[in-house]
C-alpha cells in the first residue's frame, strides 16, 4: 500500500518534470482561485526529502514528515531551505526558539476572554502528527492540524518559473466553535534565512529602506515587526505609539553575497494577495536564533486592547477579538528569484519591473526635474466680524499670489499641490464632496485663475481633497452614522497627541474616518462637482492608509484597500493623481508621487539607510524628498536628493507666521514663503544644473563608501560622491568637503 | 647609496598601502560601531511657547555615530556609570562590571582600556559611580568617585593612583554619616566638589592640596502644603515624639558640572513641587536660575503613576549653554544662562536617535555624547542646521551683541516660525538701533512682555516728543472755549429728573444713588429693565474686550484661545447667582426689594465698573509697566464706585441702614459661595452616576 502511494508521488513527479508545463496555465498571479479546486495526492510520512515541482532553474523538494522545503536554483547552486537543519542544535537558540526554527507556520491564537498565545507548527502540528502534504500538479498543499487547539490551516506551495508562491487558504481555515480563535498566521518564518557563516542583508521597505545584515551583532534591541500602511486605525491608543515611517511596500528582499558576482543570489519576496492585512517581520541573529530571517504575517481575525474605567484605579485592559475572521479567501506571498543580481538595487529594479508589467503605459516622467510646492491657501482659526470674535476662514496665500509662485518656480515644471483651498480649510475640516473655493483667497474665480495659470507655465496644480478623514461633521457626511467603528464599537478617532508626553490632546479636535463604501459615494459626488479647469486631484489616506471599519457589516482592511483602489482608478481616468508617500497598491494610478523618505526610521538593529523606494520609482513615476524647508538639515536633504534622484519639494504659505499660530498648522514652522523664496530658487536651480540630463535616467549603482560617504551612479555614468559628514572626506584622492558632493564620469567600463 | 635610496621610497610606498588597508579596514570595521547621520527623526521635535504648550520644532540635534557595546571587544559596555570628556577630545567611560576606564577618541573609535593601579596592585572600582577627568597630556588626572570603598581616587593617564580622599574628620562634615562619594567634578582652580550619598548638605570641597574646606550650595527644602501641615502637627509635639519622626531634609543633588565662568549646575531629579531641578550656583551657593519648572511642563499618569522629568545629569557647554538629560523620557533640554529653554530633542524608543535610560551627557564643543548603560550605547549627537544657528545665535545675544546676533537669529525663524527667542533677539537688536515700532512687533511675537513695554516706552517718548505741543495747545483751546461758552450762554438750567429721559435718570443715578435708584425702580420707570439687560451684557462685553484688546504689555492671555460662551456663562451667570442670592438673603433679614427691583439696582450699579475696565482697556494700550499703578487706580475707582453705588441702591429697595446693606452684601456674597459648593456636588455626583452606567452599558455592550 505504502509502496503504491509512493509510486503515485513519484509517477507525479516524472510526469511533472517531462512536462513542465503542466498546471501553469493560468496567470502569474492571483490565479489561485482556478487551481485551488485541485485535490492533490496524499504523500507518505516519510522523512525524506522528495522532489515535488520543477520549474526552469528551479526545483522544489519537501520533506513531509517535518514539513521543510528546499528550492533550489540550478544556476547559482544556491539552496533556499524553509527551515535551517540544524534547528535543534543551534547555539542561540534556545527552549521554544528551537521549534520556532523547524516551524513553517507561527500563529498567534487567542480564547474568546482575549487570552493571548504564541504557538508554531513543529509543536503543536508536526510533532503531534498533524501535517499532511499532498502533491499537486506544481507543488503541494499542506494541511497542518493542531489537535490540541482544534485547529486547521491549509496551505500551498507552488513553484513556476523563476518564484516560489506560498499562499494560506484562509477561507479552508478550521477553528472550533468556542476557540481559540486565529488571529494571525507568519508563514515560512525562516525561509532563506542567512546563516551565521553567511554574509548578506535583508532589505526593509522601511522609510527609504533599509538593510539589515546578516550577524550584525544588534541583537540587543528587539526584532522588527510592522504592519503594511501603518498600523489598522482602530487601533489608535490614549498614547502615540512612535514607529517611524510607515510600511508602503508589502515586500522585502533577502541577498547572499558570494565570492563571485556570478554566485551571487537571493530574491524578493512580495505579498501578491492580502497586502493589506500584511505585517512585516524580521528578526536580527541573536535575538531568537544564529538566523536572520524575515517573512510575511497576515491578520486572519481582528483583536483590540480596549480598557475600562479608565484612569480610575480599577483600569482593566482586555484583548476584545472582532466577532467573524477577515473575509479574504487566500493571501499569498510570492519569492522572486531573479537573474543578474539580488543586491538591493537589482531588487528594486526588479520590483519596478513587477509594477510596470501591471501598467504598461508607464514612464510618466518629464524631460526636466520638476519641483514640488505644497501651498496652504487657508484655516479656519479666530476672527472678528464687526468686532465679534468667532471662527473664521483666515488666508494663508491667494490664489493669486500662488499663481506668483507658479510663475517664479516656472522654468522647472511645478507640482502644486493647494491644501486647504476650500471653505473648510487645511488641517480641520469635513469630508471634501463639494467645490467651494476658499471666499478669502480670491473664490473660484480665484482657483480658475490659477489653474489657467498653471496651463500657461506648465505647472500641474492638484487640489487636495478629504475623501476619508473628517474632524466635523456635515448633513450629509456625519461625525455619528457616517464612521467607522472599530471593534469595541466605539467610534475609530485618531487623537491629537501631545507633542511632549505623546498622550491624547483632548483640547484638540480628534479625526474621524468614513465608513468606506461611503468614501466611493464621496469621491462620486466630488469629483461630479469639479469644473472642467480641474486636472489634478490629491486623494490623502485613500491613497495610502486603508482602515477596518466594523461597524455592521462592515468592511476588513483588504476590502477596503480594494475599494480604495477603485475610487483611485476611477478618479485617475479623468484626472492626474498625486500621492503622498502613497501605498504600493496606489502607484499604478499616481500620475507624481512626493514625500518619499529619504532615510528609513533608523532602528537600532538596522545597518545602512539605502534609497530602495526610489529605486523602485526611478524611470517609472516622478518622485520628491519631503519639504526641504521643514527639516532640520536642509543641506543634507539637498544631498540626499542628488544620492536618489528626487526632485526637491517645498512647503509654503505666503501669509505671516502669526497667521498659523494657534491653528493645526503650527507644524508648518518653517513654511514661510517669504523667508524662503530666495534660498528655494537657489536651490532648485542648483539642482537642475547638477541633474541636468539625468531625469530618464536609471540608478545603476549605490553604496555606502563609509557611515557619511556614499557613492551613485546614474545610467550614462555620471556619479557623484557625497559626504553627509560635517567633516571633509577623501575619495580616491579627490577632496569632498564636508556636507557637500563631488561629481565624476565613469566610462561605460567601471561598473563591473 | 641609489639602492638605498629606492629602498626607503619603496618601504615609503609600502607603508603607505599598509595605512590604506588599515584605513580601509576601519571603514568596513566601522559599520557595525556607527550609523549614517540622521537627516530628520522620523517623529517631530517640539519646543515651549510661553504658555508652556509643546508646539512643533524642527529637530535641534541628531545622532551621528552610536558605539554600541556589542562591538566592543567585551562584548558590551558592562552598565557603565558614568562618562568624562576633555576639551582635547578624550571620552572616557567607566565600564563598573569590568572595573576599567575606556578611553575613546572624539569619533568614538576605542583608543584603549585604562585600568587603574595602586602600588602595583589593580585596584577594585566595581563600586564606583563617578568620574571626572582634567587636564592634557602629563598632566591629566582622573578623579574617581569609589562610593562602596568610600573614597575619592586621583590617578594620572596611565592609570596610576596618585592618592585618595576618604572621609573628613571634621566636625563640619557629619560624622555620623559614611563618606560614600558619588559624583565628583573638579573647577578650573582646581577645587575637587564631590556629591556624597545621605548628605544633604551639598557638595563637599576640597581644596587642590586635598583639605576639606566645607560644603557648597544645598538645596533648600520646598515649602509646600504637606510641608506646612506637617509644621503644624511638629509644633504640637513633644521632644520623645519628635524624635520618632522623620526629619524634613533638602534633597540631594543627582548630578552637577562646572562651567568656565565657575558657576556649578546642579540638577535634582524630582522635587517636591517639581520646579528649580536645574540651579545654577554662584560663588556664594546662591541660585541665580529663575524659579520654575524645568524639563517637560506636561506630566502624564500612566497606572495611577506619575510620569514626569527626572533630570540624571547637567553639562555646561561653552558661552553659557547648558543641557540637562531626561532619563524618563530619554531627552535633553538645553537652557541658556539666563534658565531659556533653547531646544528639547530624544526620546524613548528603539531607534538610534532615542533611548532607553541614559545616565550621562558630556560634550567636546558642541559635540554632545550620551551614555546609555541600559541600551548599551554611546551615541554622538551633533546640531543640524537648526540647532547650530540656535547656538551660534543665543552666544552672540548672551553676550550683548544683538545687533549682530539678528541675522542668525532670523534664519532660525526661516526654519521654524515657533520659535519667540528669536523674535526676542531679534527686537534686542531693534531696539539697539532705535527701531522701536517694529520692536514692539517682534517682541509681541515672542511673547514678551516686558521688553514690549520697554519698546512702548521709547516709541510712546518720541511720539509725545513730537505732539505734545499741539496737543496741550488743542486741549488749553478746548478748555477756553467750554468756559467761554458756559459764561456767555449760561447754560447751568435745573432739569426735573423725573421728566428727564432714562439715560439722562441713569447718569444722574451714578453720582445721586439713592434718588436716582427712588425713580428707576420705586417710580416705575418703564424701560428701566431693558436699561439693567443691556447694562449686564454690558459687563459681559467689556470682559470680551478687556481679554482679547488689553495692552500687551499687561495682557497674558492667549487672544486665540478665547472660548466667547464661557465667557458669557461666567458672567451672565455670576450675575444671575448675586441677584439669586441677594433675594434669598434679604428675606431672611426682612428685606423687601423685589425681584426687579434686584436686578436693576445690581445691573445698573454695575456701569461704574463696566466703564473702568473699558476705560482701563484702552489706556493700557499706551502705558508701560511703570504706569501700571495708573490702571490700577481706575479699576479700583470704578469697582469703589460700583459698590457704593451697590450699597446705596440696596438700602433704598431693602430699607436697610448702610450697615445693614453691607451686611446684606456680605451674606449674599457667602451665600453665592455655598451655592457654588452644593453645584460642584452635585455635578461630581451627576458624573459618577453617569460613569456608574456607561461602565455598565460598555460591560453589556461588550459580553
Amino acid at each position: 500500500m505504502r509502496q503504491l502511494k509512493l509510486g503515485i508521488a513519484l509517477l507525479c513527479v516524472i510526469v511533472f518534470v517531462v512536462f513542465p508545463g503542466v498546471g501553469l496555465g493560468e496567470s502569474a498571479v492571483g490565479g489561485a482561485s482556478a487551481d485551488r479546486q485541485e485535490e492533490g495526492v496524499l504523500l507518505p510520512k516519510e522523512d525524506d526529502w522528495i522532489p515535488v515541482a520543477q520549474a526552469g532553474r528551479l526545483s522544489l523538494t519537501c520533506n513531509p514528515a517535518t514539513g521543510f522545503l528546499t528550492v533550489t536554483d540550478g544556476t547559482t547552486g544556491r539552496v533556499y531551505t524553509s527551515n535551517p537543519a540544524d534547528y535543534m542544535t543551534d547555539k542561540n537558540a534556545k527552549g521554544v526558539n528551537r521549534t520556532m526554527l523547524g516551524s513553517q507556520l507561527l500563529l498567534t491564537v487567542a480564547d474568546a476572554k482575549g487570552n493571548q498565545e504564541t504557538i508554531n507548527s513543529m509543536t503543536e502540528s508536526v510533532e503531534e502528527n498533524g501535517l499532511e502534504v499532498y502533491q499537486l500538479s506544481d507543488g503541494i498543499r499542506m494541511r497542518y492540524t493542531f489537535p490540541n487547539k482544534g485547529l486547521m490551516i491549509p496551505i500551498e506551495i507552488r513553484l513556476q518559473e523563476g518564484r516560489l508562491i506560498a499562499r494560506i487558504l484562509m477561507d479552508q481555515i478550521v477553528e472550533s466553535e468556542g476557540g481559540p480563535y486565529l488571529l494571525s498566521v507568519g508563514l515560512l518564518p525562516y525561509f532563506g534565512a542567512g546563516g551565521p557563516d553567511e554574509e548578506g542583508y535583508i532589505v526593509l521597505p522601511d522609510g527609504s529602506g533599509a538593510l539589515m545584515r546578516f550577524h550584525n551583532g544588534k541583537y540587543k534591541y528587539g526584532v522588527y515587526e510592522k504592519a503594511v500602511y501603518g498600523e489598522d486605525l482602530y487601533k489608535a491608543g490614549r498614547f502615540e505609539s512612535k514607529t517611524g515611517y510607515p510600511i508602503r511596500f508589502p515586500v522585502f528582499g533577502v541577498h547572499f553575497e558570494a565570492e563571485e558576482a556570478a554566485r551571487e543570489s537571493g530574491f524578493l519576496a512580495v505579498v501578491t494577495q492580502g497586502d493589506a492585512l500584511a505585517s512585516v517581520n524580521a528578526w536580527p541573529a541573536r535575538v531568537r536564533s544564529s538566523y536572520t530571517n524575515a517573512y510575511f504575517s497576515f491578520t486572519r481575525r481582528g483583536a483590540q486592547s480596549t480598557s475600562m474605567l479608565d484612569r480610575t484605579w480599577a483600569e482593566k485592559t482586555f484583548l476584545k477579538l472582532a466577532d467573524r475572521p477577515v473575509e479574504m479567501d487566500t493571501v499569498e506571498v510570492t519569492y522572486y528569484f531573479p537573474e543578474g543580481g539580488t543586491g538591493y538595487v537589482s531588487l528594486a529594479v526588479f520590483l519596478r519591473g513587477l509594477l510596470e508589467g501591471e501598467d504598461t503605459a508607464q514612464n510618466k516622467n518629464s524631460d526636466m526635474l520638476p519641483v514640488y510646492i505644497d501651498t496652504y491657501i487657508s484655516v479656519k482659526k479666530l476672527g472678528y466680524t464687526l468686532g465679534i470674535p468667532h471662527q473664521k476662514s483666515s488666508c494663508l496665500t491667494s490664489f493669486e499670489q500662488a499663481e506668483e509662485i507658479l510663475e517664479t518656480f516656472g522654468g522647472s515644471p511645478v507640482y502644486m499641490r493647494l491644501m486647504g483651498w476650500d471653505e473648510e480649510g487645511a488641517g480641520a475640516g469635513a469630508i471634501t464632496y463639494r467645490y467651494r473655493p476658499a471666499a478669502v483667497a480670491g473664490g473660484a474665480k480665484g482657483l480658475t485663475g490659477l489653474l489657467d495659470k498653471a496651463l500657461e507655465t506648465g505647472g500641474q496644480v492638484f487640489l487636495e481633497a478629504d475623501l476619508a478623514a473628517y474632524q466635523k461633521g456635515t448633513f450629509r457626511y456625519t461625525t455619528f452614522s457616517s464612521n467607522a467603528k472599530a471593534i469595541d464599537n466605539k467610534p475609530i478617532l485618531k487623537p491629537s497627541y501631545l507633542l511632549s508626553t505623546n498622550e491624547e490632546d483632548t483640547s484638540q479636535p480628534a479625526t474621524y474616518f468614513l465608513i468606506p463604501g461611503l468614501v466611493s459615494d464621496a469621491a462620486s459626488r466630488f469629483l461630479e462637482a469639479l469644473p472642467e479647469q480641474v486636472t489634478g486631484l490629491s486623494l490623502p489616506v485613500v491613497s495610502d492608509t486603508p482602515y477596518s471599519d466594523y461597524r455592521g457589516a462592515g468592511y476588513d482592511r483588504q476590502r477596503t484597500r480594494d475599494l480604495f483602489q477603485e475610487v483611485l482608478g476611477e478618479a485617475s481616468s479623468q484626472y492626474q493623481l498625486y500621492g503622498e508617500y502613497p501605498g504600493m497598491y496606489a502607484l499604478s494610478s499616481a500620475s507624481v508621487v512626493s514625500d518619499i523618505p529619504v532615510e528609513s526610521s533608523g532602528y537600532d538593529f538596522f545597518d545602512e539607510s539605502v534609497p530602495f523606494a526610489q529605486l523602485v520609482l526611478r524611470t517609472f513615476l516622478s518622485y520628491s524628498t519631503p519639504s526641504v524647508n521643514l527639516s532640520a538639515n536642509p543641506q543634507s536633504l539637498f544631498l540626499k536628493a542628488i544620492e536618489t534622484g528626487s526632485s526637491l519639494k517645498y512647503t509654503f504659505f505666503t501669509a505671516d507666521y502669526a497667521a498659523v499660530a494657534d491653528t493645526p498648522l503650527t507644524k508648518l514652522y518653517g513654511g514661510s514663503y517669504t523667508a524662503w523664496e530666495q534660498e528655494a530658487i537657489d536651490m532648485v536651480r542648483e539642482l537642475g544644473q547638477v541633474m541636468e540630463g539625468l531625469e530618464g535616467e536609471d540608478i545603476i549603482d549605490h553604496e555606502w563608501l563609509s557611515d557619511c560617504l556614499v557613492r551613485v551612479v546614474y545610467g550614462d555614468g555620471t556619479g557623484f560622491v557625497i559626504n553627509y559628514g560635517t567633516a571633509e572626506a577623501s575619495w580616491e584622492g579627490r577632496e569632498i568637503p564636508g556636507q557637500s558632493y563631488i561629481k565624476f564620469e565613469t566610462g561605460g567600463d567601471s561598473f563591473e | 647609496m641609489r639602492r638605498m635610496h629606492q629602498n626607503k621610497k619603496a618601504r615609503l610606498w609600502r607603508l603607505g598601502t599598509v595605512l590604506c588597508l588599515v584605513s580601509a579596514w576601519y571603514v568596513s570595521g566601522s559599520r557595525g560601531i556607527s550609523a549614517a547621520p540622521v537627516i530628520d527623526p522620523a517623529f517631530s521635535s517640539y519646543t515651549y511657547n510661553a504658555y508652556g504648550q509643546a508646539v512643533s520644532a524642527p529637530a535641534g540635534y541628531v545622532p551621528d555615530r552610536v558605539l554600541s557595546g556589542g562591538s566592543l571587544e567585551a562584548g558590551s559596555l558592562g552598565q557603565a556609570q558614568d562618562m568624562a570628556s576633555t576639551a582635547d577630545g578624550s571620552i572616557y567611560v567607566l565600564l563598573k562590571n569590568q572595573g576599567q576606564l575606556l578611553e575613546l577618541d572624539e569619533e568614538l573609535g576605542v583608543r584603549r582600556i585604562v585600568a587603574l593601579v595602586e602600588n602595583g596592585e589593580p585596584v577594585d572600582i566595581s563600586g564606583a559611580s563617578g568620574l571626572c577627568v582634567t587636564g592634557e597630556g602629563e598632566e591629566r588626572r582622573i578623579y574617581l568617585a569609589d562610593t562602596e570603598h568610600q573614597r575619592v581616587l586621583i590617578a594620572d593617564r596611565t592609570g596610576v593612583v596618585l592618592s585618595a580622599l576618604t572621609k573628613p574628620e571634621d566636625p563640619i562634615y557629619p560624622q555620623s554619616s559614611d563618606f560614600r562619594p558619588s559624583k565628583v567634578t573638579v573647577g578650573s582652580d582646581g577645587t575637587i566638589y564631590v556629591l556624597c550619598q545621605n548628605v544633604y548638605k551639598g557638595a563637599a570641597i576640597f581644596s587642590r592640596q586635598q583639605e576639606f574646606l566645607g560644603f557648597y550650595g544645598s538645596n533648600a527644602i520646598d515649602v509646600t502644603p504637606a510641608l506646612l501641615l506637617d509644621y503644624f502637627w511638629k509644633s504640637l509635639m513633644n521632644p520623645e515624639q519628635l524624635a520618632q519622626i522623620k526629619k524634613t531634609v533638602p534633597i540631594e543633588y543627582t548630578n552637577f558640572d562646572m562651567d568656565e565662568d565657575g558657576f556649578l549646575y546642579t540638577v535634582t531629579a524630582t522635587t517636591d513641587n517639581s520646579t528649580n531641578e536645574i540651579k545654577r550656583l554662584n560663588s556664594k551657593s546662591a541660585n541665580i536660575f529663575p524659579q520654575k519648572d524645568y524639563g517637560d511642563l506636561d506630566v502624564t499618569w500612566i497606572n495611577t503613576q506619575l510620569v514626569d522629568t527626572a533630570f540624571v545629569d547637567v553639562e555646561a557647554l561653552d558661552g553659557g549653554i547648558v543641557t540637562a538629560l531626561d532619563a524618563t523620557r530619554g531627552r535633553l533640554f538645553m537652557y541658556d544662562q539666563d534658565g531659556r529653554l533653547l531646544m528639547a530633542f530624544g526620546d524613548t524608543g528603539s531607534f538610534t536617535y532615542t533611548f532607553r535610560s541614559p545616565c550621562t551627557v558630556t560634550a567636546i564643543g558642541d559635540f554632545l555624547y550620551v551614555l546609555d548603560p541600559y541600551k548599551d550605547t554611546v551615541t554622538r549627537l551633533v546640531p543640524t542646521e537648526y540647532g547650530s544657528a540656535i547656538l551660534r545665535a543665543s552666544r552672540l545675544y548672551q553676550n550683548g551683541r544683538y545687533e549682530e546676533s539678528m541675522g542668525i537669529w532670523d534664519q532660525v525663524l526661516r526654519q521654524n516660525g515657533n520659535y519667540e527667542l528669536a523674535y526676542i533677539g531679534i527686537a534686542k537688536g531693534m531696539m539697539a538701533t532705535d527701531r522701536y515700532e517694529e520692536a514692539m512687533s517682534y517682541y509681541r511675537q515672542g511673547q514678551d512682555h516686558e521688553g514690549y513695554s520697554q519698546a512702548l516706552g521709547e516709541y510712546r517718548k518720541g511720539i509725545i516728543r513730537v505732539a505734545v505741543g499741539p496737543v496741550l495747545l488743542a486741549v488749553t483751546v478746548m478748555v477756553i472755549l467750554v468756559l467761554a461758552y458756559r459764561y456767555f450762554f449760561h447754560v447751568r438750567r435745573e432739569v426735573d429728573m423725573r421728566e428727564a429721559v432714562l439715560g439722562r435718570q441713569i447718569l444722574y443715578t451714578m453720582v445721586h444713588p439713592s434718588e436716582g435708584f427712588q425713580l428707576l425702580t420705586r417710580e416705575g420707570r418703564r424701560g428701566s429693565s431693558v436699561a439693567a439687560l443691556l447694562g449686564v451684557m454690558g459687563v459681559f462685553v467689556a470682559s470680551v474686550v478687556q481679554r482679547q484688546w488689553t495692552g500687551f504689555t499687561f495682557n497674558e492671555n492667549q487672544p486665540e484661545k478665547l472660548n466667547i460662551w464661557l465667557m458669557f456663562l461666567v458672567t451672565a451667570g455670576l450675575f444671575l447667582l448675586f441677584v439669586v442670592s441677594n433675594r434669598l438673603v434679604c428675606t431672611l433679614f426682612n428685606g423687601n426689594g423685589t425681584w426687579r427691583e434686584i436686578f436693576i439696582v445690581t445691573a445698573i450699579s454695575l456701569l461704574p465698573g463696566t466703564g473702568a475696565v473699558l476705560l482701563r482697556t484702552l489706556v493700557s494700550n499706551i502705558c508701560t509697566l511703570e504706569d501700571a499703578v495708573l490702571l490700577h487706580l481706575i479699576l479700583a475707582a470704578g469697582v469703589l464706585w460700583s459698590l457704593i453705588l451697590l450699597l446705596a441702591g440696596m438700602g433704598l429697595i431693602h430699607e436697610y441702614s448702610f450697615k445693614q446693606a453691607f451686611l446684606a452684601f456680605c451674606m449674599t456674597v457667602a451665600g453665592i459661595l455655598i451655592m457654588l459648593f452644593i453645584g460642584l456636588l452635585v455635578w461630581g455626583l451627576y458624573n459618577q452616576i453617569i460613569a456608574f452606567f456607561s461602565t455598565i452599558m460598555e460591560e453589556i455592550g461588550s459580553i
